[in-house]
C-alpha cells in the first residue's frame, strides 16, 4: 500500500477519503462548488492513477498539479468537486504507481534541499555582513529556524536577513501584499506580522504578535497563507 | 527649519544596512524599526532629497552619500519613500508617523548636513507592533538605490 505524502502544511492535516490516496496541494478547498463536466467524468474509473492540472473556482493562482489514485468514483468526486479538473498533457496510466509517486516525491525533495542549500549560503553571507557591522548572528535563532524550516519540508524559499539584535527574520510576500514574516526569537519562540489580503477586495488584515511553533502554523490556516507559502 | 514636518508630497531616503537587504534588491521592514538593542533610540535617521534644492536625483542622491555620516557599506540601499504616500499607507494601523526635519550642524570632521531629518514616535524597541509598522512602511518604498 502506498502511503499518503504530503506536499503542505495544509495537506497534512486535510483527511482524504477512504479508498482515495492523494498527492499534492489541498489550498484554497471550499465545498460549495458543482461536480465536474460530465464529459472528464467519463474519462475516470476506480483504481486508476490520474495526473491532474486542479484548478481552483475562484482564483486563477491556485494551481496544482495532483496525482490521484482513485478508489471508488463517488468519494473521487466528493474529494475533488469544488475544483475545475483538467488532464493535464501527461495523463498516464504508469505501470508503477508507486514509482509515479516516489518520483514526484523525489522531485520535491530536490526542490526542498536546493532551498535548503539557498538558505545555509545566505545566513553565511548575512554572518559575514554582521561581523563587518559589528554584531553577531543569534545562534538559538539559527538552530531555531532550521528547526522551523525543516519542520515545513515543501516551503517555497523566503527572503532571510538578520537584525540587529541578531535574530534571523524571514519573510514570504507577494505582488498582492500579502506578507507573512517571522522574527526567530530562540527558546522555540517566534515574532510573526502577517498582511493577508482579503480574497478578490481590498481589505486587507494585519495581525503581529509571539507564538510557539505550533501557534504559528495554526495563525498560517487560520490566514490562509498556506498558497503564499507553498512552492 | 529644524522640527518642521516634511512637506507630504516631498521624499527622504533612509540607509538600509546590507543585512536588511533582500536578495531581490529590495529592503526589509527591520531596516524601518529602532534598534532592540538601543533603548536610547527614539527616532529612525533620515535625509530629506528636497532640501537639495535644484539638484536632479542622482545629485540629491550624491549629496546624501557625501554628507553621511555613517559608514555606508557595499550592498547597502538607499531606500526612498514618499513622506505623504508612506504616512497614507500606515494610516491604517497607526496614526501620525511625523517625518521632522533635524538638520546637523558641522561638528569635528563632518560637514553640516542640511537634510537630515527623523521619523518619530515608533514604538520602541524589537515588538510585533514596531515589525508590523517597519514591515508596512517598507512596503511603501517607491525606490531603491545604491548606498555606495
Amino acid at each position: 500500500m502506498i502511503s499518503e505524502q504530503s506536499s503542505s502544511t495544509l495537506a497534512s492535516d486535510y483527511q482524504l477519503p477512504p479508498l482515495l490516496i492523494g498527492y499534492g496541494s489541498t489550498s484554497g478547498f471550499d465545498s460549495d462548488q458543482d461536480k465536474p463536466p460530465e464529459k472528464m467524468k467519463k474519462d475516470l474509473s476506480p483504481y486508476q492513477a490520474f495526473r491532474l492540472r486542479v484548478e481552483a473556482p475562484r482564483s486563477d493562482a491556485n494551481l496544482d498539479v495532483f496525482t490521484v489514485i482513485g478508489g471508488d468514483e463517488k468519494n473521487f468526486w466528493s474529494f475533488f468537486k469544488p475544483w475545475d479538473l483538467h488532464f493535464s498533457d501527461d495523463f498516464t496510466h504508469p505501470t508503477s504507481l508507486q514509482a509515479l509517486f516516489m518520483a514526484e516525491f523525489a522531485e520535491k525533495q530536490r526542490n526542498s534541499h536546493q532551498v535548503w542549500q539557498a538558505y545555509k549560503v545566505r545566513i553565511e553571507d548575512l554572518r559575514s555582513d554582521a561581523e563587518l557591522d559589528g554584531f553577531t548572528l543569534n545562534e538559538a535563532s539559527e538552530n531555531d529556524f532550521w528547526s522551523f524550516i525543516l519542520s515545513m519540508p515543501f516551503a517555497c524559499k523566503a527572503e532571510l536577513v538578520i537584525l540587529d539584535n541578531g535574530n534571523l527574520r524571514i519573510i514570504w510576500d507577494d505582488e498582492d501584499g500579502n506578507h507573512f514574516g517571522l522574527q526567530f526569537l530562540g527558546d522555540r519562540k517566534l515574532q510573526y506580522v502577517i498582511f493577508q489580503r482579503r480574497m478578490g477586495t481590498n481589505h486587507i488584515s494585519r495581525v503581529a504578535g509571539q507564538d510557539t511553533f505550533d501557534g504559528v502554523k495554526r495563525q498560517v490556516r487560520a490566514f490562509e497563507l498556506e498558497t503564499l507559502l507553498q512552492v | 527649519m529644524t522640527g518642521d514636518n516634511l512637506p507630504g508630497d516631498n521624499h527622504v531616503v533612509r540607509y538600509a544596512k546590507p543585512t536588511s537587504v533582500r536578495t531581490d534588491g529590495k529592503v526589509g521592514g527591520s531596516a524601518f524599526c529602532l534598534r532592540a538593542n538601543r533603548p536610547d533610540d527614539t527616532s529612525l535617521s533620515v535625509n530629506w532629497l528636497e532640501c537639495f534644492r535644484n539638484r536632479t536625483k542622482d545629485e540629491q542622491l550624491a549629496e546624501v552619500r557625501r554628507l553621511a555620516r555613517l559608514k555606508m557599506r557595499e550592498g547597502g540601499r538607499l531606500a526612498e519613500l514618499n513622506i505623504g504616500a508612506t504616512k497614507q499607507h500606515v494610516r491604517t494601523v497607526f496614526d501620525g508617523l511625523p517625518f521632522i526635519h533635524k538638520p546637523l550642524a558641522a561638528e569635528d570632521e563632518f560637514e553640516a548636513d542640511p537634510s537630515h531629518s527623523e521619523i518619530t514616535g515608533l514604538s520602541q524597541g524589537n515588538s510585533p507592533e514596531s515589525e508590523l509598522i517597519g514591515d508596512m512602511i517598507a512596503q511603501s518604498i517607491n525606490a531603491v538605490y545604491p548606498a555606495v
